[in-house]
């Protein structure tokens, strides 16, 4: 099993955010997480990523427990293996377009970048600072920085929240073709129908 | 992205704080370390032109005016003192080697002395080019002053630039000296005679009448007046009596008063004073009774350095002073200039480390979504917290690479300016303070930086990425 959840329950000053929520991902399937605001969707993504540690329950990634790794080894587990794509993009706005993209890596160069700014449409712009980008191009900017490490699992909370269709489009395909390419697992966020007729092999949990 | 590149980059998006930061630092760098260079060069140079001396005698006033005047050429002395007595305090058996100093002129600002072979002996000095003076008027010149072999020059009364000048003597320069890094790199040395001959010092008589007092330009210039209306009489009387007196040591050499052994001792002591290799002897019958500035001695036993003084101040209407005792009281009121100097560059070095704390953890509120985007792609606590830390140290490492370089310079500016104690010749060392002052900077830097490391590296990522959206 690649992901394995069980029991998970995750409270916040008492109030229940989460409960008893049980699911599994297999290798190379997807997954998508749906239910209106505030109903948990970024919690569940943050726990499974390991951004957050669980009030109880059991999350485990290709065998390990996440309750008996330390947050080092939690680290390095989401160093190596996952993608996030977050919401609000979160660029470093002093960095530039390539220098974003490259954050999760210690090598000067990254053996794909070029493809990867091709990919997304900015080679134009690779030099560029991300405070002088648009949204869009954030956006994809986000999406590569996600997508660099090749990584098994991409984790996308609300990637298409305030776009229209035309945008939405893009977004989704870019993430869907490189997870293709990459061979990746998709978990994503959204109270957006749109979303799930991107991808195949997708099952779906509603909070 | 390497760390290095990712801190570089965030420097740099803070230019203008880290700016600051880094000048604060290096102006802190620069005060403290020139306060060390020149602490260190003083001290040095206090230290290499007193070694050696240990009693100055010279005319009543301030034991410091006599030392600073006497062995660092950096005051005008208090008086003169009857060579005669000079010559008795040296008859002392515990006294191991007493040279004889006569001021009064110079020649550009540079002093012009006269005094013994032994004087140049005491500071290990040697012939460049030309010889030694053989003669008097005969003159050989440090190996700061700008001078050249047969050139003549005449005096000017006073101890610095702008004194009337001795036109009716001028001195020949015979030789140079090579450099020493002493206070004889900038003096001008001649026979004690032809200083006591400019001055009319030979004939007692005149002596008696125009008590040449050099700490004062009133009676200095007093004197020079009345002096010039005896002066021809007087030259044609030193020059009959001269001739007469070389005559009569060459055809009755017995006939001078040896009787006396400590006399005897003494000549040996003086030798070489007079500009002719005459001894002290002979100097002593030719010159009458005329006046020395000081006597530098060395004596033969630590007890001597207290007693004599002691005996001497007590005695005698001279004054002893002691070298050791007289620099260690100049250093400790000096030492207030210079604490204050201390003071201000903590406070420049304390001011620099706290910009530096205050502008990574202020910056650090806005650097908190940064971080937890670089937390949730794999950086760990550790390296979040290395990332900040190198952050603020490489900040203070600029500010010192750029103190120490504006130090350098800096020192060679002020050290070109500040003649006295022949600082020009002084080069920045990297002694111990040196490496101490930027340690403890660095280390500083480093302490400052850790609490915003710390900060920043416990941040909860979850809850800044949501608090960012």
């Amino acid at each position: 099993m690649f992901f394995l959840v069980k029991n998970l329950d995750y409270l916040i000053a008492n109030n229940i955010i989460l409960s008893k929520l049980n699911f599994s991902i297999d290798n190379g399937s997807h997954l998508i997480v749906s239910g209106p605001s505030g109903s948990g969707k970024s919690t569940l993504i943050n726990l499974m990523s390991g951004l957050l540690r669980p009030t109880s329950g059991y999350i485990s990634f290709e065998g390990k427990d996440y309750s008996k790794l330390t947050e080092k080894d939690i680290d390095e587990i989401r160093s190596k293996n996952f993608g996030l794509i977050f919401q609000r993009l979160h660029l470093v706005k002093h960095l530039t377009v390539e220098q974003n993209i490259l954050l999760g890596f210690n090598k000067l160069k990254s053996p794909n970048i070029i493809e990867l700014i091709e990919d997304i449409g900015l080679t134009s712009k690779r030099k560029q600072l991300a405070k002088n980008l648009s949204f869009g191009e954030s956006q994809r900017v986000a999406i590569a920085r996600g997508v660099i490490n090749n990584p098994k699992v991409i984790f996308a909370d609300e990637p298409t929240s305030s776009l229209d269709d035309t945008n939405t489009k893009k977004v989704l395909e870019l993430i869907s073709t490189q997870a293709k390419k990459n061979k990746s697992s998709i978990v994503i966020s959204s109270h957006d129908e749109r979303v799930k007729k991107f991808f195949k092999n997708i099952s779906e949990i509603k909070l | 992205m390497n760390d290095l590149a990712y801190i570089f980059y965030s420097i740099k998006s803070r230019s203008l704080n880290s700016s600051l930061s880094v000048l604060l630092t290096s102006f802190g760098i620069v005060i403290a370390l020139l306060i060390s260079q020149f602490s260190n060069h003083i001290k040095n140079r206090l230290d290499s032109d007193g070694k050696g001396i240990d009693i100055v005698v010279g005319a009543k006033g301030s034991p410091l005016q006599l030392v600073l005047s006497s062995i660092y050429h950096i005051d005008i002395p208090n008086g003169n003192i009857p060579y005669k007595s000079a010559l008795e305090i040296s008859k002392n058996p515990l006294i191991e080697k007493a040279i004889p100093l006569a001021l009064g002129d110079n020649w550009k600002g540079y002093r012009i002395v006269g005094t013994s072979y032994d004087y140049l002996k005491h500071f290990d000095v040697k012939i460049d080019q030309g010889r030694l003076w053989n003669d008097d008027f005969e003159m050989i010149a440090g190996a700061d002053i700008d001078v050249k072999i047969n050139q003549k020059i005449s005096g000017a009364h006073g101890l610095i630039d702008g004194g009337g000048v001795h036109d009716e003597h001028s001195y020949k320069i015979v030789g140079s000296l090579k450099p020493s890094g002493s206070v004889v790199d900038r003096l001008l040395l001649t026979s004690v005679n032809s200083v006591l001959e400019i001055h009319g010092l030979e004939d007692i008589h005149h002596d008696a009448e125009h008590n040449h007092n050099h700490k004062s330009d009133k009676n200095n210039d007093e004197h020079h007046e009345s002096y010039k209306d005896k002066k021809h009489n007087h030259k044609e009387k030193i020059k009959d009596h001269h001739e007469e007196h070389v005559d009569d040591h060459h055809q009755d050499h017995d006939d001078h008063n040896h009787s006396n052994q400590n006399e005897h001792d003494v000549n040996k002591k003086f030798k070489n004073v007079n500009s002719n290799q005459k001894n002290f002897k002979s100097s002593e019958t030719y010159l009458n009774e005329p006046e020395i500035t000081a006597l530098l001695i060395k004596t033969n036993s630590p007890i001597a350095n207290v007693n004599l003084p002691r005996s001497i101040n007590r005695e005698t209407n001279m004054q002893a002073a002691n070298p050791a005792l007289e620099i260690t009281r100049l250093t400790s009121m000096l030492g207030f200039g210079s604490k204050t100097f201390s003071l201000l560059s903590t406070l420049l070095i304390s001011i620099a480390i706290l910009s530096i704390f205050s502008g990574l953890a202020g910056n650090l509120e806005n650097r908190m979504g940064d971080l937890a985007i670089l937390r949730a792609i794999g950086y760990t606590k550790k390296r979040i917290f290395k990332i900040i830390v190198l952050e603020g140290t490489l900040i203070i490492s600029f500010g010192i690479l750029l103190g120490v370089i504006m130090s350098f310079f800096a020192f060679e500016i002020f050290s070109n300016l500040i003649t006295p104690l022949n600082v020009s010749k002084a080069k920045f060392v990297l002694n111990f303070d040196f490496y101490f002052i930027i340690t403890v900077v660095l280390f500083s830097g480093f302490i400052a930086s850790l609490i915003p490391a710390y900060n920043g590296s416990k941040i909860s990522v979850a809850n800044q990425l949501s608090q960012n959206i």
